[in-house]
């Protein structure tokens, strides 16, 4: 049966992601109607997150009235769930879950799952020590990006390790939790079924956690055992726990430890003088090198950070079949939009199956990340296939709270969000039918006027809160 | 009749003549590193002594810490916040038996092991260039200052990492926890400053940034590649001044040094102990054919698609040690001539004496190929050096310092690149001959430089901080004499900006910086100033003056704003997106004030700007780590190079 009407509400202001998708007419009964809402959150420390992101829940429930047929979380990060710890009550303690989309990685009891949660959280927890150690001492090491993992403590409310569990234990009560595998089609729940099919995360540890996975194409073999490549990649987290850790072992014998507070300017005491006179005294200061060591927190938060990010849960709604595509790529990286292209999905009926390249194609709206990060593989093998000539983007960025000015001093962050190169190619495929959270339609950040497509402005409805566009 | 042998005088009051200064001080150190003294195979050689010259009257004698002329040892354990006693060098104890026995446990063996490889790695160094290495200066407050030390932490990082940090002017050793598989590893503590290979891998790196300030600037796909490439190369051939090390291989390999993992193999422990499971890197860049038991040859396709640093430079390091290997085996198939019967062995075993002397041919051939890849330095352009420019370089240098190649070792290097992709749109060919750098297309008048010359201290300087203050003494002189305003008649302007490749005159480029003290016109910074030898064609030594003269210009990413920027000075200064560096490397005879070379990399080189244009914004620009770190990577380069 052909959906009457969609429409996609990307909730603004958030340095985060919030989508509701209604199908059926806004005033028609709440059993005519299907919602679907994919991720809500803001990222730590954006000024009044709380009230920005309770808003948002408020809209949704007004909306939904307080039933979600359906509910996607793509993955851990904190600017895509913390609104179910601000805002537990409305959206996770009362809300009706009929069902709860997350990937294979949330699994519990998945033997490649289970490590991996493991070891990123054992992980994230030493970058969290680290930076804030390195904050204590005024130093950046991580840039800021731990606050993607979220707080570590939160006064009562949920954490970013528990948020998911209480959204699983909530929909487990209420409806269904189901685990999505990657080259499958899943029909959407309500009474307008949407085909979805899911694009990533992959299993293959060379596209889930590599940087620089191979190129698409060449054999690869599920080879590489998951829990020893992460091993391998986190190794700095061991021993930086190690470094943190008072009663922690040490390589030499206690005998040889002069602590840093004995070293003075003590006239009998060669040794103790000598050490103080070259790290101690100025002018020299310059060479100490007391917080290098802290430096391998910023590689292994970004370590991490890419790897959460390639958990996403990557979906391609089609409106009917055969026709156009909703892409809600989550924050995916490199590693998962390659693997993309390493499956086939299966169309309806007996037809040939549907190659990513085709999805891609056919899609009309495709849900930027929003750390907009862009290199030419991501370009080759995402944007420059998406050749529909009615391309919508919409990203959920909000660039004066990220972003560094340009003559290179920081703002907030000193984030390059979002990439320039990114913007003007996306300008450029879209024809300036760009929505953005911190601007008005037809608009960039700044005021200018960037598209004057009125059959577009048309269909977009913008709000104090969100801006709602009418896919059909 | 000689009177003062006779004379019962004097010689009453010669009863305390001073000793005689000893010729060297001896430290024992790990040739490879510590786990090479876990295996049968090669604990008998894995303690060396490293033999060092005592300090001479122009340089600062040892003391605590180890701290001397050009090294301080400071052992503050970062990440654990504490410090270890200073080793006094000078204790007799220590004197009377080369040093500390090698300990991993005593944190002061480290220091003297780490002040030992650098310091030989330094005196290689000085003896392949032929004069004194400096560190980089430190910039604070605009100004410049010497630094006499490079500062070594042997414990500064708890992790699988060593640098050198540029900002710091000191080394960054790491130390962490063995992660191999059960069997292999011991899950003790590994330490960077105990390899071998490390400490010069770092120090090499600290020597090349020294010589050239701006080869950290990334440019291009060469530029971190051939600082990771040199440092390989530095380390690599120093394993073959370990001749009982390298005695033991030859018999080991049967006079097959391409068979050998051991010498061709860097930082064995640190690669097992990482779970790669071999050396970290290796000069042998290629597999053995089992039926030949030869080298298979090269992937000469590796060279344009692959762009990661370390990756990148194993293919220079794989042709300078290819070559190496030929040399070697060249040079000794006389040798086994003689004592075989054949030119090449093929797995019998050699006697004790043969076997000592290919030893010795193994540390010459290194020795050689060191002093060429050294010497090639002193001929690079400004910037943006490729790997193809460097091998001109080593030419034209080796054939300045020994004109007839008798043993074709210049063939045999330039064969190795050819085989390896190593070349330049617009070479002719890959014959030595057309790759020397050219003397200046246009006649220049004889007396040119003559009066340049005149306003130099060529003097020769002994002490670090003299031959410093003289080089920039010199730099500023000949930066006045350039810019002297009594030549500006338009035909000498135009010989000067095109043997030198810059603008002189103020109506060129908007987008180039102007001068700060001249008035309207760009700037001109004279980048260096230094003296080289070379040996005439009647075999004396003679002595060259080499000038590095280089100019900035404001760049931009987008073509047409860059138009712009070259009409508007103003609008470029404000809205650069990059610097885009030019000039040239002048080679100055001191015989007949002539000059030799003049290796330009011109200003206004639009393809050269589009070129580092694409680079910034290529494959790898973007990414995650742009988006967060940009900064920080600029701080300290090489911190961030091995923790990807």
């Amino acid at each position: 049966m052909n959906p009457p009407s969609i429409r996609v509400r990307m909730f603004k202001k958030l340095l985060g992601d919030c989508f509701l998708i209604t199908i059926g007419k806004p005033d028609a009964p709440r059993e005519e109607r299907v919602h679907i809402l994919i991720d809500c959150g803001v990222l730590q420390n954006v000024p009044g997150e709380a009230k920005l992101i309770k808003d948002a829940a408020e809209s949704i429930i007004a909306t939904t009235e307080g039933r979600l047929d359906l509910l996607v979380i793509t993955h851990e990060h904190w600017d895509h769930i913390s609104g179910f710890s601000h805002a537990r009550q409305q959206l996770i303690d009362t809300m009706q879950i009929d069902t709860l989309w997350l990937a294979w990685t949330e699994r519990r009891g998945d033997k490649q799952a289970d490590p991996l949660r493991e070891k990123s959280e054992k992980a994230k927890k030493v970058v969290a020590r680290a930076a804030a150690f390195a904050a204590a001492a005024k130093v950046n090491v991580t840039s800021g990006i731990e606050h993607f993992n979220g707080p570590l403590a939160a006064d009562g409310k949920l954490t970013s390790l528990k948020i998911i569990p209480a959204l699983i234990a909530r929909a487990e009560t209420t409806g269904t939790v189901e685990y999505l595998e990657p080259g499958e089609v899943r029909t959407t729940p309500g009474v307008y079924g949407l085909r979805a099919h899911v694009l990533g995360p992959s299993r293959n540890p060379d596209y889930l956690t590599k940087a620089q996975p191979p190129r698409v194409g060449k054999q690869t073999y599920l080879a590489t055992d998951l829990a020893a490549a992460l091993d391998e990649r986190y190794a700095a987290a061991d021993s930086l726990a190690e470094t943190f850790d008072p009663q922690g072992p040490s390589p030499f014998a206690k005998g040889y430890a002069i602590p840093a507070v004995a070293v003075a300017n003590v006239v009998d005491d060669e040794a103790l003088q000598w050490l103080w006179s070259r790290y101690k005294s100025p002018p020299d200061e310059w060479r100490n090198i007391d917080h290098a060591w802290l430096g391998v927190a910023g590689s292994l938060a970004l370590k991490l950070d890419n790897d959460t990010n390639n958990t996403s849960l990557v979906l391609a709604f089609e409106i009917e079949p055969r026709g156009d595509v909703l892409l809600f790529a989550a924050d995916a990286q490199v590693g998962n939009w390659m693997s993309w292209h390493l499956q086939d999905y299966p169309a309806t009926g007996d037809g040939p199956k549907v190659s990513a390249k085709e999805l891609l194609g056919r899609t009309v709206l495709y849900k930027v990340g929003h750390h907009a990060s862009h290199n030419a593989t991501l370009d080759n093998l995402g944007l420059a296939l998406m050749t529909h000539p009615g391309l919508i983007a919409m990203i959920p960025v909000v660039e004066a709270e990220a972003r560094r000015t340009m003559d290179g001093r920081a703002v907030h962050r000193g984030w390059d969000m979002p990439y320039p190169e990114l913007l003007d190619r996306l300008l450029k495929f879209t024809a300036g039918r760009i929505l953005r959270g911190d601007a008005e339609p037809g608009k960039d950040a700044m005021g200018k006027t960037i598209c004057t497509d009125a059959a577009f402005l048309d269909r977009v409805t913008p709000d104090e809160l969100f801006v709602e566009l009418v896919v059909r | 009749m000689d009177r003062d042998v006779l004379d019962t005088v004097t010689a009453l009051h010669m009863r305390s003549a001073p000793y005689p200064r000893p010729p060297s001080r001896r430290f024992r150190v790990y040739a490879l590193d510590p786990r090479a003294a876990l295996t049968p195979e090669t604990t008998t050689v894995n303690n060396a002594v490293i033999s060092l010259p005592w300090e001479a009257s122009y340089e600062e004698p040892l003391t605590l810490g180890p701290t001397g002329e050009y090294i301080e040892v400071v052992d503050f354990d970062a990440p654990a916040n504490r410090f270890y006693a200073p080793l006094n060098p000078n204790h007799p104890d220590l004197l009377a038996q080369d040093g500390l026995p090698p300990s991993e446990g005593r944190p002061q063996f480290h220091q003297q092991m780490t002040y030992a490889v650098a310091m030989k790695t330094i005196r290689g160094f000085e003896r392949a260039l032929g004069r004194a290495v400096l560190w980089s200066s430190h910039y604070a407050d605009k100004n410049e200052q010497f630094i006499q030390r490079l500062r070594i932490y042997p414990h500064a990082l708890a992790e699988a990492n060593a640098y050198y940090s540029p900002e710091k002017t000191a080394l960054l050793f790491g130390y962490f926890r063995d992660m191999a598989a059960p069997g292999k590893g011991s899950g003790g503590w590994v330490f960077t400053c105990l390899s071998h290979d490390i400490i010069a891998h770092e120090t090499a790196h600290a020597i090349l940034h020294g010589m050239h300030r701006r080869s950290i600037e990334e440019i291009g796909p060469d530029t971190f590649a051939f600082h990771e490439a040199f440092a390989d190369i530095v380390a690599l051939l120093q394993h073959f001044t370990m001749t009982e090390m390298v005695a033991h291989q030859i018999t080991a390999t049967s006079g097959r040094l391409q068979m050998d993992r051991l010498l061709s193999g860097l930082a064995g422990q640190f690669g097992e102990a990482t779970r790669t499971g071999h050396s970290l890197r290796s000069g042998i860049d290629r597999e053995i054919d089992p039926k030949t038991q030869k080298l298979k040859d090269p992937d000469p396709t590796l060279y344009q698609k692959v762009f990661e640093p370390h990756a990148r430079g194993e293919i220079l390091v794989g042709a300078v040690f290819d070559a190496f290997l030929t040399i070697f085996e060249r040079n000794t198939a006389d040798l086994m001539r003689i004592a075989i019967g054949r030119s090449t062995p093929s797995g019998e075993e050699l006697s004790r004496d043969l076997v000592n002397r290919l030893a010795a041919e193994a540390a010459k051939a290194a020795e050689h190929v060191l002093r060429m890849c050294v010497r090639g330095l002193d001929y690079l352009p400004v910037t943006d050096v490729t790997f193809g420019e460097y091998l001109r370089a080593i030419l034209t240098a080796d054939r300045d310092l020994v004109p007839e190649d008798a043993r074709c070792y210049r063939v045999i290097l330039a064969d190795a690149f050819r085989r390896r992709g190593i070349y330049q749109q617009g070479w002719l060919s890959m014959a030595p001959d057309s790759l020397y750098w050219e003397a200046p297309e246009f006649t220049l008048d004889v007396g040119l430089f003559e009066d340049l010359v005149r306003h130099l201290d060529l003097h020769p300087c002994f002490r670090r901080s003299q031959i410093y203050a003289q080089a920039r003494e010199n730099q500023e002189a000949i930066h006045r004499w350039l810019m002297a305003p009594d030549d500006l008649h338009p035909s000498k302007i135009a010989l000067w900006e095109g043997l030198l490749g810059i603008k002189l005159a103020g109506d060129g480029l908007a987008s180039i910086a102007k001068s700060p003290s001249y008035r309207g016109r760009p700037a001109v910074e004279i980048h260096s100033a230094r003296i080289a030898r070379r040996s005439g064609p009647d075999g004396q030594e003679s002595r060259e003056l080499i000038i590095e003269v280089t100019q900035r210009r404001y760049a931009f990413d987008d073509s047409k704003k860059q138009e712009r920027a070259d009409r508007d000075a103003g609008y470029a200064r404000k809205n650069r997106d990059f610097i885009f560096r030019g000039g040239a490397t002048l080679v100055i005879d001191l015989t007949d004030n002539s000059v030799r070379y003049a290796v330009r990399k011109r200003i206004d080189d639009d393809v050269r700007l589009d070129r580092q244009r694409r680079w910034r914004n290529g494959e790898d620009a973007g990414g995650l780590f742009a988006t967060y770190f940009a900064s920080q990577a600029l701080a300290e380069p090489f911190a961030f190079a091995h923790r990807q």
